[in-house]
């Protein structure tokens, strides 16, 4: 029987802004089926090959409690299929070193999306400092990757 | 049955609906009228699809006959939205056509602005103060026909620090 949590991941990217993405070239799922994994659910985001050389950048997200909890993601490698080495994570400016962090942690992003840093009790500013990032149960994964793309992006 | 997406005049909502395989253009804008709501039509409205060319030589429409497949059409009053962009104190008019997608927009503002490489990296567009416009989005999405006219500010994105 399928989780709460699943059924509402499931609807969301049925829904048009993530199918939109899928079919624009945003983003996409490297496994055929994405959610046998369940709660980890690998995705990849097209990247500028100025910040990911590849193009496109793989994330593994844990996804248990959502939309509830927050997602929690991290760039991976899926020829290891573990984390991505340090040197390779996403690179290039201010804003998108801040967020692809490995040395605050391997295992998350440092952005009000991610559920470590918004539950590590150090981040408690960013809920009024971004309230516009800073995750709600009314968000959608989508959300974080339109962010996430563009950064990878701009 | 093709599927097709419809966006409407000054609405992000983005509608999906099923239409007959032989569907002609007088079916698609009655869906849109139903979709959207439109019972007493004020103006003209044009439905096209993303890709048409609506506004160049001389303002013709070249619409394509056929329903396309998974295509996004667009019902708007405004063949044109003038947008005018505010970046550090100086500001830029340009026309777009209610269909051009946020990444369109800004790469455009980018290249008007004489701005590239790192000094455009983090730069994003807004229609507020708490409103990005996204690159998926569509410029048609925030401009009504009453004046066909958009406001944006090109500034930087907030730097997660703290």
């Amino acid at each position: 029987m399928k989780t709460m949590d699943l059924l509402m991941f499931e609807k969301h990217v049925d829904e048009f802004e993530f199918q939109n993405g899928i079919e624009q070239g945003m983003w996409g799922f490297h496994l055929e089926d994405p959610t046998s994994t369940w709660p980890l659910v690998i995705i990849w985001i097209q990247a500028s090959t100025t910040y990911c050389a590849p193009g496109r950048c793989y994330l593994r997200y844990k996804l248990d409690s959502y939309p509830q909890s927050a997602p929690t993601a991290c760039p991976w490698d899926i020829k290891t299929d573990g984390t991505l080495v340090d040197a390779d994570w996403p690179k290039g400016y201010l804003n998108l070193n801040q967020v692809f962090r490995p040395g605050w942690n391997r295992t998350a992003l440092y952005t009000p999306f991610d559920r470590v840093p918004i539950t590590d009790g150090n981040h408690l500013g960013w809920q009024t400092q971004y309230p516009e990032y800073w995750w709600q149960s009314s968000f959608k994964i989508t959300d974080y990757l339109v962010y996430l793309h563009r950064l990878l992006n701009t | 049955m093709k599927k097709v997406y419809l966006h409407g005049e000054n609405t992000r909502d983005i509608k999906e609906v099923e239409l007959e395989a032989t569907a002609d253009h007088g079916q698609l804008v009655e869906i849109f009228k139903r979709e959207f709501k439109i019972t007493e039509p004020d103006g003209d409205y044009i439905v096209f699809l993303q890709e048409d060319v609506v506004f160049e030589d001389g303002e013709e429409i070249e619409v394509k006959a056929e329903i396309i497949h998974r295509g996004h059409y667009h019902f708007h009053r405004c063949k044109k939205i003038h947008t005018s962009v505010t970046y550090n104190g100086q500001t830029e008019s340009f026309d777009f056509k209610p269909s051009a997608t946020g990444n369109k927009v800004l790469k455009t503002v980018l290249k008007s602005f004489k701005i590239s490489g790192n000094d455009a990296a983090g730069l994003i567009l807004k229609v507020n103060d708490s409103l990005i416009l996204k690159a998926t989005d569509h410029i048609g999405s925030f401009a009504g026909h009453h004046d066909c006219k958009l406001s944006l500010i090109l500034a930087p994105d907030k730097v997660i620090q703290g």
